[in-house]
């Protein structure tokens, strides 16, 4: 029973630009872990590196059951059991809610299959997330007609519908205010506990970071230059996170050293 | 569960609605198809020795005439350039007053409407006909059907593309004081820019094809060239004059895929 995903040796190369260098990561099964870092450092890179929507230049996946990622079936496995979150939440606006959050089980079944309606099973597990993010009542409302918290709460029900083992959050509440981001992250993190689905979640805040974050990751040019947990987020640390000068100093960080929440 | 039911029963509702609306259009296909003949197995079939016969005739193409298809050659490229630059000009004029955020009133815009329908209905070939009766045989007439009924299509595509625009821009050049003129050249057109020379490209393409056509009717051009081929039933030399203009419509297409592509950039 592995109960980890594990980046070894992750290398990203867009062209000539390195955009991830050498990134080793352990992701522990229910870990809530944040990724810190300034536009540019890697952070989309290294979320869509784990689903492969980018291609990783070299290194390797060890995702929870799944083992080793050698083709693409064990890809498509392992996209069936992750869920991804977007900064834009990438809904199908004129659809409804229901919709949806339906699309999110439509890697378990054929193409054929999937023009019908969906089984009684997937339906009222697709309605059973959308209950779980308190939006029932608008599940037949299209998603255009929601506000931009809301929509969120759809893209975390979508995520929810595949029965993840790990959510892949980018950005989630960049385009939020402060309060509905709020709402949103901790709903986020209560699910993620209960359902013990591990999750990386991109953010820009510094506080909301320290605030949900059972581990912080902090990347800065591509390199992992911070991972431990939030009380060890010192000045400094955030200073180098966000330094706008390439690193010259080679950041010794393994996943060993951080201490299991 | 309880609480599930009523969204799963409207759900179940909306997709029936939906399986019934794909069934009529699908009883409108096949009932299309079964009018106009094309489950009528037995006359398809006496039709195909036909093409048999006919299709060797058409081999080996006949190239002796080729020197004297330069100038028709020539006369269908203008007409197709001149023809659309005639409908580009009078689509933009009649755009504006087609759109419904930029006309001045229902009136015009209804008009302006009626103008594109008009253009839009009557089909080249009889415009051609009644251009060629009014100012004779050559290529203005033709040019000038091939102008006239591209409006309808081009002025229609700029009034949707104008109705599309994002109203925050607009919005944006009105509160810097820009006047009503100002605010369709510097914030509409440029929004609108790409999908104007999409069209009109496509159009160009549409315009060199269907001068062909005009051309049969004494509309000058290689289409009369064709007609007059066919007429003597010396299938091999409309052969020939069919690769010709194969050759040259790929040629256009591609050039107008490179266009549009460089201007949409």
């Amino acid at each position: 029973m592995n109960n980890k995903l594990s980046l070894k040796n992750i290398n990203v190369k867009y062209g000539e630009s390195i955009a991830l260098k050498s990134i080793n990561l352990d992701i522990y099964k229910g870990e809530f872990v944040v990724l810190l870092g300034s536009s540019g450092a890697g952070k989309s890179t290294l979320l869509r590196t784990i689903n492969q929507l980018n291609p990783l230049t070299s290194g390797e996946l060890d995702f929870f059951d799944l083992g080793k990622i050698r083709n693409k079936k064990d890809l498509q496995n392992l996209r069936k059991k992750t869920g991804m979150i977007f900064q834009q939440h990438q809904l199908i606006e004129r659809n409804t809610v229901f919709q949806n959050v339906l699309t999110g089980r439509l890697g378990f079944h054929s193409l054929f299959r999937s023009i019908l309606p969906l089984p009684k099973f997937d339906q009222e597990l697709a309605l059973d997330c959308i209950d779980r993010v308190s939006l029932l009542d608008k599940a037949l409302v299209k998603v255009k007609e929601l506000s931009g918290g809301q929509q969120q709460r759809v893209g975390i029900a979508r995520a929810l519908a595949q029965n993840p083992s790990l959510i892949l959050a980018d950005e989630p509440i960049a385009s939020l205010d402060p309060k509905t981001s709020h709402q949103v992250l901790s709903m986020l993190k209560d699910i993620c506990k209960k359902d013990n689905i591990s999750a990386l979640t991109s953010l820009h805040q510094v506080d909301f970071a320290k605030e949900y974050g059972d581990r912080i990751i902090g990347l800065s040019h591509g390199k992992i230059v911070f991972n431990g947990k939030s009380d060890q987020l010192s000045d400094e640390i955030l200073k180098n996170i966000y330094s706008s000068s390439p690193i010259t100093e080679e950041a010794n960080f393994t996943s060993n050293e951080v201490v299991m929440v | 569960m309880d609480k599930f039911k009523r969204i799963l029963e409207v759900e179940r509702r909306t997709w029936k609605k939906q399986f019934f609306r794909v069934l009529i259009i699908l009883i409108f296909v096949f009932s299309s198809l079964a009018v106009v003949g094309l489950f009528d197995f037995e006359r398809i079939s006496t039709g195909i020795p036909a093409v048999l016969k006919l299709l060797p005739e058409m081999f080996p193409p006949d190239f002796s005439r080729a020197g004297t298809w330069f100038k028709p050659l020539i006369d269908s490229l203008a007409m197709s350039i001149a023809g659309t630059s005639i409908s580009v000009f009078l689509s933009l004029l009649l755009c504006f007053f087609a759109a419904r955020n930029t006309t001045i009133n229902p009136i015009v815009y209804n008009l302006a409407t009626l103008i594109l329908n008009v253009t839009r209905a009557v089909p080249e070939l009889i415009l051609g006909i009644i251009l060629v009766a009014m100012i004779g045989f050559g290529a203005l007439p033709g040019t000038l059907a091939l102008g006239l009924h591209s409006v309808g299509m081009l002025g229609k595509f700029y009034a949707e593309a104008i109705e599309l625009c994002d109203k925050e821009p607009i919005e944006a050049a009105r509160a810097s004081g820009a006047s009503d003129l100002q605010v369709i050249v510097h914030s509409i057109l440029p929004q609108i820019f790409p999908a104007m020379a999409d069209v009109t490209f496509y159009r160009w393409e549409y315009n060199f094809r269907a001068s062909m056509v005009v051309g049969a009717v004494g509309a000058g051009g290689i289409g009369l060239e064709i007609i007059s081929a066919l007429r003597i039933m010396d299938y091999a030399q409309v052969s020939a004059l069919l690769i010709v203009v194969l050759v040259v419509v790929t040629v256009l297409d591609s050039m107008s895929n490179y266009l549009r592509k460089s201007v949409s950039e």
